[in-house]
């Protein structure tokens, strides 16, 4: 077994800043994820070349793949970095920022345009306000429920729109996991009720029709979501309503 | 004129609904997180969440929750607002349903109830395997189609530093930074709500969120604010312990069959599946013969500790025993824990049922935390339902709800009900913060812009110290030294020497976080600088927590010192002269510590005194006994 | 998604229905006129006088110019030019990420620009070559020896541009996998466009469907592309071309 853990990390300094890479080595002990290391190697931070370095910066927070911070790619591969264990990677472990997303700094990225994607396709159940109204959201059924907690464990990490050979920075097309939120919240039965609206948002440039059925997104998914399903799903209720605009209104 | 916003520190549970309940009123929000606030710890609690809606035919009653929760706690906790959060618990559970929960469905497609730890009754509402990330995305959701209309600003990736406080001491803004930028603004605000979670990285590696510090709690603290409590964290006793961070096994695993066990020779450094059953130690099954490994929590939780610490049988002489489920069928495990087990293999790359896990008890949650004030309603004998009083901690005008207040869970959380007391605890407080604005004679009026930008300087002023610091510590190690520190004296058993020693250690602690050295002293993104801060909060926090600890001198809840507990005499029950000694010393103990600790910052470290527990619900007539 | 943005331009008022036609028009009737056509080159095998009657069926259209612009010209010129727009958009990464799926994305964008180049040479080939002055007028063609038989293995056979027939047999296979590849993958995008299939299984069985037609479809077209490359032109009979003309009932006057 390897002796020290080996990595190889793409920095940048700032958005505008010229990237580069650096390497790092570390004593070997195992049960090290990606983030471990990278904890390391900040209260140590001198590269392979003995010089001291700054810190790397990147985002982590539950460490337990549930809150998305920290995704990056590993040996080639977007995924998050704390369920990447290193006694299962190829060394020198390479470490790169996502590729699709403005730099903030060295493996830290600015996801924002996620969020902003969900704001514009309404990804939300419409209520009257938070207060108890004595009441319980309409029966669902558990079969329905099921395939909805597929799409509500989107946690925005944003490998899918990493691997998508439509999504880039400077395009419009909105990416695969803002579709599989749309999915979600128009299945539920008051969820539906922006169902119409949603769909018009995808109808405009940037919106499904901008997918390219690569089925990237679907294969990296750290959490397995069907998107593929939702992007058919949504074909079909935007023909639906495409049809609709044109014969019904 | 444009209403001043209230702002809101923190984008959990808690603070996603104090969001909402104060833009509902009309207010706009100003939302201050680390990172964006989908991504926050309460999307780590994975088992559910606790309201009664007795769908099981089991004649539950809020009652009965009202009373485990009391109990649960070790009687430490004001009642009515216990009374309040379970009888709010079913009409929040409804209004998170409303909201799109994936709450799982029972086959005629209502919500589906489960039981949950240490609870006779099937209460506990669930999401699939990961609740608190199903019900923190939906009030996140709920809070976009408010940002979609104006009312509350987001400003993620922005650290809290302080509260602006007037001549008078009140709370009328806050001064945060940009972790991008760095720079620093304050921001006027009609009241300040902080959610800002649990502290547990105080203890270094521990259940929480990489950014569960407790510094902004810690802050406000050092400018006036209250702390209560801090003494009772408690341990998960099955942790799986990572450089990282330690991960949750579940507690599911014992109740399978799961056996506990270290080698018989301290050291041994054989392959598990090496040692023989006669060289095995199952100490939990030899020492309670009745329960075996599925004693209670705590009990286990310190047993762990008693192996390993006093007796020195840890795993390869470290914090490490065994717990073990290689002796049950393969099918069996993966339909009652198939999910536990995917977890352990993904983050320690093992398979459970191929070899033993390595475990130990672990800090999962602070039940203390800033000290919050209630309005009784004297007509329910529950907290008022509005109030400026409710959730408002000693500096007017600053709130605090979830894991970083102290209300509801005592000495000892139920499990279940954190995720319901940080929702609920978040609508209270929002209310209390918009109550506070309508009624406050300054509502609306800013203070001069001097008094923000002089706060504004001050803050500033400590980054450049930090920077221009030139000391020999680094601020990550000492961080790794502090959580060490905590866990070796200030961990499930303590000891007043111990816990002498601790503040020894903390003090001289203090002083090197003083006298560090960045590694970075850039000014765009510079992590180096924010954690710098929040370790040298963090410290105080230990040092709260480890005076708290040394100053109560019993075993209540998590609490446990060996030399002052109290045992119930083994086959004695009510009647019985030996029990009923028992039962006096134990109320004789409760007249001197069934009260709060409550800590006020000073120059010299925490001061502390005590005050008096609400029980006028449920007077603490009987001890808990699981028998 | 820009909200803040000006008024959207017509394009992009329209994205959506133009995409949608663009999808639709892949198939019909471009995807048809591909397999009737194919399926018409394809009596060559039955020898030249059922290739002269087919061909001479479609030839003798009334409004034929008007059915190619409308029905074939325009479609096609539609597809090719937003398909390009489209392609444009592509990052591909199928040397980063070589999942299967992935593969097919990109090839149905090679195989559209392949299929471009080759449509304007077959067109070139065969429709406009007398432009230039290298073959005779595809107008004209019944009037050649051996009808549209004897025109067709002519443009393979005659040693245009100086290229051997082996050369054009290849140009003539890759357009023709590419066009093939491109259509059969296309029903595939096109049913999930539209949303006629949605959940894996039914995509992968799709997917199985379309790939078994794209195989016949290619060896059909290979063999024919093959036949009529090699017939030998002095086999054809002037039989043949009578068996045509004898078969044009409403022939228009003048026309044999």
């Amino acid at each position: 077994m390897a002796k020290e853990i080996h990595v190889r990390i793409k920095r940048q300094a700032g958005p505008d800043a010229k990237s580069y890479w650096e390497e790092f080595k570390m004593p070997y002990e195992s049960g090290h994820n990606c983030v471990s290391v990278l904890m390391y190697l900040r209260e140590h931070p001198v590269n392979a070349k003995g010089e001291k370095v700054e810190p790397v910066v990147w985002e982590s927070n539950c460490m337990e793949e549930v809150c998305g911070a920290c995704a990056m790619i590993v040996n080639g591969t977007p995924r998050q970095a704390c369920a990447a264990l290193i006694d299962e990677l190829q060394q020198p472990i390479v470490l790169e920022p996502l590729t699709k997303f403005p730099i903030v700094r060295d493996l830290q990225v600015d996801r924002q345009a996620m969020f902003d994607a969900l704001l514009a396709v309404k990804a939300w159940v419409p209520i009257d306000g938070t207060q108890d109204i004595h009441r319980h959201a309409p029966l669902i059924s558990p079969k329905e429920q099921d395939i909805r907690y597929l799409f509500s464990r989107c946690m925005s990490c944003g490998c899918c729109l990493e691997v998508c050979p439509q999504y880039r920075k400077d395009a419009r097309f909105i990416g695969p996991a803002a579709l599989g939120q749309v999915r979600l919240h128009n299945s539920h039965p008051t969820g539906g009720f922006f169902k119409e609206d949603r769909l018009h948002v995808l109808m405009e440039p940037g919106g499904i029709a901008d997918c390219g059925n690569a089925q990237n997104c679907v294969k990296i998914c750290p959490k397995d979501i069907p998107l593929t399903s939702a992007i058919g799903e949504l074909g079909r209720q935007t023909t639906i309503q495409w049809l609709r605009d044109l014969f019904v209104k | 004129m444009a209403k001043q916003p209230i702002a809101v520190i923190g984008g959990g549970l808690g603070g996603l609904w104090a969001t909402l309940r104060i833009v509902e009123d009309g207010f706009p929000v100003n939302l201050f997180s680390l990172f964006p606030v989908k991504r926050s710890h309460s999307c780590c609690a994975q088992g559910g969440i606790n309201a009664v809606l007795d769908i099981k035919g089991q004649d539950d009653s809020v009652w009965q929750h009202i009373v485990d929760t009391i109990k649960g706690g070790d009687y430490l906790a004001d009642q009515p607002p216990i009374k309040s959060l379970c009888e709010g618990a079913p009409g929040l559970i409804r209004t998170f349903d409303r909201m799109g929960v994936t709450f799982s469905r029972t086959p005629e497609g209502i919500m589906d109830q489960r039981l949950f730890g240490g609870v006779k009754n099937r209460r506990t509402c669930f999401a699939g395997a990961t609740t608190g990330q199903q019900l923190l995305y939906a009030v996140d959701e709920q809070v976009r189609a408010h940002e979609a209309k104006g009312m509350v600003t987001k400003y993620e990736f922005w650290d809290f530093l302080s509260l602006v406080l007037d001549d008078e001491g009140d709370c009328r803004g806050l001064t945060a930074m940009d972790l991008n930028s760095m720079e620093v603004r304050a921001f006027p605000a009609g009241a300040v709500v902080l959610a800002t979670g649990g502290l547990a990285l105080t203890y270094g590696r521990s259940t929480m969120s990489s950014n569960s510090t407790g510094a902004p709690a810690s802050q406000v603290y050092q400018q006036g604010a209250k702390f209560a409590n801090g003494e009772f964290i408690q341990f998960h006793p099955t942790g799986i312990p990572g450089h990282d961070k330690n991960r949750l096994m579940s507690e599911a695993c014992r109740g399978e069959g799961g056996r506990i066990w270290v080698p018989k020779k301290a050291g041994d450094t054989r392959d598990p599946l090496e040692i023989p059953e006669k060289e095995r130690f199952y100490f939990l099954e030899e020492w309670y013969p009745a329960y075996g490994n599925t004693v209670p929590r705590d009990v286990a939780s310190r047993e762990v500790c008693r192996v390993v610490r006093h007796m020195g049988l840890g795993i390869g002489g470290k914090d490490l025993v065994y717990l073990d489920l290689t002796h049950l069928p393969r099918d069996f495990l993966e339909t009652r824990l198939g999910g536990i087990l995917e977890m352990y293999r993904t983050f320690v790359g093992e398979d459970p049922c191929e070899r033993p896990m390595a475990i130990f008890p672990a800090t999962h949650y602070s039940m203390g935390g800033l000290w919050v004030d209630f309005e009784k309603d004297e007509r329910t004998g529950a907290m008022a339902s509005v109030s400026p009083k409710n959730h408002a901690t000693s500096i007017p005008g600053l709130y605090a709800c979830g894991e970083c207040d102290f209300a509801y869970h005592g000495a000892n959380r139920l499990g279940a009900n954190s995720l319901l007391s940080a929702s609920f605890s978040g609508r209270v407080a929002g209310d209390a913060a918009v109550a506070y604005v309508k009624n406050f004679a300054k509502g609306g009026q800013e203070l001069s812009e001097s008094d923000y930008e002089s706060e504004r300087k001050r803050q500033d002023g400590i980054n450049r110290t930090i920077i221009a610091s030139d000391g020999n510590e680094n601020t990550f190690a000492l961080h790794h030294e502090t959580g060490d520190l905590m866990r070796e004296l200030v961990f499930v058993e303590r000891s007043n020497d111990g816990l002498d020693r601790s503040l020894d250690e903390l003090a001289k602690l203090k002083e090197r976080s003083r006298n560090i050295s960045l590694d970075d002293k850039g000014s765009w993104a510079n992590q180096s600088l924010a954690w710098a801060r929040q370790v040298q909060d963090m410290i105080v926090l230990a040092e709260v927590i480890a005076k708290c600890a040394r100053q109560r001198d019993e075993c209540r809840g998590s609490h446990y010192k060996a030399e002052f507990e109290l045992k119930i005499p083994e086959g004695k029950f009510e009647g019985d002269p030996e029990y009923d000694e028992y039962k006096a010393q134990w109320k004789t103990n409760n007249d001197k510590w069934l009260k709060h600790t409550i800590v006020t910052h000073s120059e010299d470290g925490p001061q502390i005194e005590y005050k008096p527990v609400d029980t006028s619900i449920l007077a603490p007539e009987k001890p808990r006994d699981y028998r | 998604m820009d909200v803040s943005k000006p008024a959207p331009s017509l394009l992009d008022k329209n994205h959506f229905a133009l995409r949608r036609v663009h999808s639709l028009l892949g198939i019909v009737p471009i995807g048809l006129f591909l397999v009737n056509h194919m399926l018409a080159n394809s009596t060559a095998f039955l020898g030249a006088s059922h290739f002269n009657h087919h061909i001479g069926l479609i030839h003798d259209l009334p409004w034929l110019l008007w059915i190619e612009v409308l029905f074939i010209f325009l479609p096609l010129a539609f597809h090719g030019i937003l398909g390009v727009v489209i392609a444009l958009e592509a990052r591909y990464n199928q040397n980063r990420y070589p999942y299967m799926d992935n593969w097919r994305y990109t090839l149905q964008r090679v195989t559209a620009y392949i299929t471009i180049a080759f449509i304007a040479v077959h067109m070139l080939h065969y429709r406009f070559a007398h432009w230039f002055g290298i073959a005779a007028n595809y107008g004209d063609a019944h009037h050649a020896a051996g009808g549209f038989y004897g025109f067709t293995i002519e443009g393979f056979q005659s040693g245009l541009l100086g290229l051997p027939t082996w050369v054009w047999i290849v140009i003539y296979a890759i357009g023709l996998a590419a066009a093939v590849y491109h259509f059969c993958n296309g029903i595939v995008t096109f049913c999930i466009t539209w949303g006629i299939v949605i959940g894996d299984e039914s995509r992968k069985r799709l997917s199985l469907a379309a790939g078994a037609l794209g195989v016949l479809m290619l060896v059909w077209g290979v063999v024919s592309i093959y036949a009529l490359a090699t017939v030998d032109p002095e086999t054809i009979t002037d039989d043949s071309v009578e068996t045509h003309t004898a078969y044009v009932i409403e022939a228009p006057p003048g026309s044999s």
